[in-house]
């Protein structure tokens, strides 16, 4: 990274850095008994549980301030103050990039794994990472992210709202069937996508294996090797448990 | 007497776990494993062990210490797979390699390269190996004398020195870095009187934030993510035909093997200091002292060699201050340390009392796993080369949901994710701005030791600080922990610069007539 761009980083780093200091000395001072009495026990200064915390607070302020002057000598402060009135797009694709990634895990890590069945989040999951990347085509991830976008929305209001639960409780595994059916249909938009070039389509053939093979050894192995249970064990797990069970 | 009793001891124990068909299929698994993980260009060490631990937790501790540094002694070795024939280091540790393994390559010469890669990680293993059998139950002995002030300032030199050592753009952001770990220790109820700190009313922040899980979040997620959006693409690799243990070239540079295995076993007993700074430090070395430093960059075996010694003698020495500190010599080794604890070892000065033998069994599984790695290298590296293949968009995703079940498996908390997620971005963006993550996890690890042994050392002094600078430890501790906080202030380097200036205006002074 350029010198001046990592001291402009660098500048607004110390600044979150002196104000979290201050937020830890502050909440410190007022919620942790630095002598009154704790549990029936009454405290004194130097056996605090406010103590260690607030030699960290006070250290990262005093690093805060040295990185701030650091980052005013060398002309951090001004590149700020000049970017903030005109910013200039990136014209990489990282950032589109940078925000699949995020989509894929904050959407696995909150969306899916805490509510659906852990075969099926982590085939999803497999599934649309791969294929974000493995395409290498700016246009398909475009296409692509925005697809998924709107099917984690979806999923995202029907948790809010607690439509999930209702539809659980009428139909056992609906909410599963619904998410199998959104992952059926990004395959086919994938599909679309890519049918008219031999070597995408290979890729797309890959990304479909590499999504289900993984997920078939890893869950497996997991449940009933190391005999873990899973966050939530709905339709798919179920059905590898009456698998397993027949051939017991 | 003594002396042979602990070398019968260690062959006893070498024999008991190498004529175990269960040990011996672990530990190759385990370093072939390694070998792909450390050769896989985005994958490195820690990520390995600390994936592995989560598997290993069904298992006996000996096992689980098999597979483990198996592992650790692979990867570390993997590394240079990438970096010799593609020029792409697989690990941070084996970058250095390819500043002449990859020329070697070139000149058609890749196969004696890996070659001379696997037969100088050996040697460095085995002297690391060595340091750790003779030095490891001394350091122990002494550490039982140390108190809580000694440990205190222990801690934060442990802290202080690997932000200090890794902060590649500004030292103080290695240090910005552990207090940001120490912040994160700090976050559950304290040890001594259970007041929660930092929880904001969250339950299931009472217990304090689990290693495992930010380890695994700190170093895997920020992989992944710059992987990816950095889109690293590994070339062609250069052929080769056999792999053979080259011991001529070797015998001729015995000096440059020995320099750089002290090199690496010195800096991987520093606390937090990585296998990558051994190595780095190790071709420096081997430069300054070759006769042509000129033909270094160029396919100079010596540099090749000096550095593969270097990093992984740097295992050995990084588990001296792991199992007799409690203080990880580097960032595989504080997965290793999130290991022992999930399998009831408490590393510290009481572990030669708590568990005799233990040091005895690291000592020899670490000699098992030179031996696998070598056996290993010699007949698979061609088979292992095929990995380099694979398009990171196919194995970082994978990587992805073995880091997320990892950091499930152990505690079954979902809660866990929810950690390692946040923790996993905080670390890319640091490490986008050139902080260092090591010290974060070593903050993460030592906090709890540094804020016990502070009130600790308080209360028996009665509240005077006075102690922390009378018992001697603890004041060379202090100083260097002062020196290290000043010699990086302005005012410091004006007054060195000012000083140096005065001292040869004199000394020119005297030199004129």
């Amino acid at each position: 990274m350029d010198k001046t761009e990592l001291r402009k980083k660098d500048f607004i780093t110390s600044i979150i850095l002196i104000a979290f200091g201050i937020f830890m000395i502050l909440y410190t001072l007022t919620e942790i008994p630095m002598k009154d009495s704790w549990g029936g026990v009454m405290n004194v200064w130097f056996v605090s549980p406010g103590l260690f915390p607030l030699g960290i607070g006070f250290l990262i302020i005093v690093m805060g301030i040295v990185l701030c002057n650091r980052a005013i000598k060398d002309g951090g402060a001004k590149k700020f103050f000049q970017d903030l009135s005109h910013r200039e797009k990136d014209s990489s694709g990282k950032t589109l990039r940078f925000l699949g990634i995020l989509l894929v895990i904050v959407a696995y890590v909150y969306l899916y794994i805490p509510r659906i069945d852990y075969f099926l989040s982590t085939m999803l999951c497999l599934m649309v990472f791969i294929s974000f990347f493995y395409f290498d085509d700016p246009g398909i991830l475009k296409k692509l992210f925005t697809f998924y976008l709107a099917g984690c929305l979806f999923f995202l209001i029907l948790s809010l709202a607690g439509i999930d639960k209702q539809l659980n409780k009428s139909f056992s595994y609906s909410m599963d069937v619904l998410v199998f059916l959104f992952f059926l249909a990004y395959v086919i938009y994938c599909w679309t996508l890519i049918r008219r070039d031999k070597v995408m389509r290979k890729k797309l053939r890959l990304s479909l294996i590499m999504s289900v093979v993984p997920s078939l050894i890893l869950i497996p192995s997991f449940k009933y090797f190391l005999l873990v249970p899973l966050p939530v064990e709905g339709a798919f797990i179920e059905l590898m448990n009456i698998v397993r069970y027949a051939f017991r | 007497m003594f002396i042979l009793e602990q070398i019968s001891d260690f062959y006893l124990t070498v024999f008991n776990l190498a004529f175990n068909l269960e040990n011996i299929l672990l530990l190759f698994g385990s370093v072939i494993l390694g070998i792909i993980f450390g050769a896989m260009p985005g994958l490195t060490a820690t990520l390995g062990v600390g994936l592995l631990t989560t598997l290993t937790y069904g298992i006996s501790t000996n096992a689980a210490m098999i597979t483990l540094l198996g592992m650790y002694v692979g990867a570390v070795y993997g590394g240079s797979y990438g970096s010799i024939c593609v020029n792409i280091p697989g690990t941070a540790a084996a970058a250095a390699t390819a500043m002449d393994g990859y020329p070697l390559a070139c000149k058609g010469e890749a196969g004696r390269a890996l070659g001379l890669t696997t037969t100088a990680s050996f040697i460095g293993t085995m002297v690391g190996m060595f340091f750790l059998a003779v030095f490891a139950p001394i350091i122990s002995t002494l550490a039982l004398q140390f108190t809580s002030f000694e440990f205190f300032f222990l801690a934060f030199f442990g802290i202080m020195i690997s932000g200090g050592l890794t902060g590649q753009d500004l030292v103080y952001k290695g240090w910005i870095s552990g207090l940001i770990g120490l912040f994160l220790a700090v976050i559950g109820r304290d040890h001594l009187q259970f007041f929660p700190r930092f929880t904001f009313g969250v339950s299931e922040l009472d217990g304090g934030l689990e290693v495992v899980p930010v380890l695994i979040g700190a170093f895997g997620i920020p992989q992944i993510i710059q992987v990816i959006r950095d889109q690293l693409s590994v070339g062609e690799a250069k052929k080769f035909q056999r792999v053979l243990p080259e011991l001529k070239i070797i015998s001729k540079h015995i000096g440059t093997i020995v320099r750089s295995a002290l090199i690496g076993v010195g800096i991987g007993a520093v606390p937090g200091i990585g296998e990558d700074i051994a190595a780095w430090v190790s071709y420096g070395a081997a430069k300054k002292a070759s006769k042509h430093p000129e033909n270094f960059g160029k396919g100079e075996y010596a540099g090749v060699i000096s550095c593969e010694t270097g990093n992984n003698a740097c295992i050995g020495g990084a588990i001296i201050p792991l199992l007799t500190l409690g203080i990880p010599g580097s960032p595989p080794a504080a997965m290793l340390l999130g290991a022992l604890m999930i399998h009831n070892v408490t590393p510290g000065p009481m572990i030669s009392i708590e568990h005799p033998h233990f040091i005895t069994e690291m000592t020899a599984i670490l000699c098992l796993a030179s031996f696998a790695m070598f056996i290993s290298g010699i007949f698979l590296a061609k088979q292992v080369v095929k990995v380099l293949r694979i398009p990171p968009p196919i194995f970082m995703p994978v990587v992805l949901t073995l880091c997320v079940i990892g950091s499930y498996a152990l505690g079954t908390k979902v809660f866990n994710l929810y950690l390692m997620v946040p923790i996993g971005i905080l670390a890319y963006f640091m490490q986008s701005m050139d902080y260092p993550i090591a010290p974060l996890v070593i903050g993460v690890i030592l906090g709890p030791m540094a804020d016990e042994n502070l009130r600790r050392a308080l209360m028996v002094s009665q509240g005077s600080f006075w102690p922390f600078f009378t018992r001697p430890v603890a004041l060379i501790l202090f100083l260097l922990i002062v020196w290290m906080f000043v010699s990086q202030m302005p005012f410091y380097k004006r007054f060195t610069a000012w000083l140096k200036s005065r001292i040869l205006k004199r000394e020119e002074g005297t030199m004129t007539p």
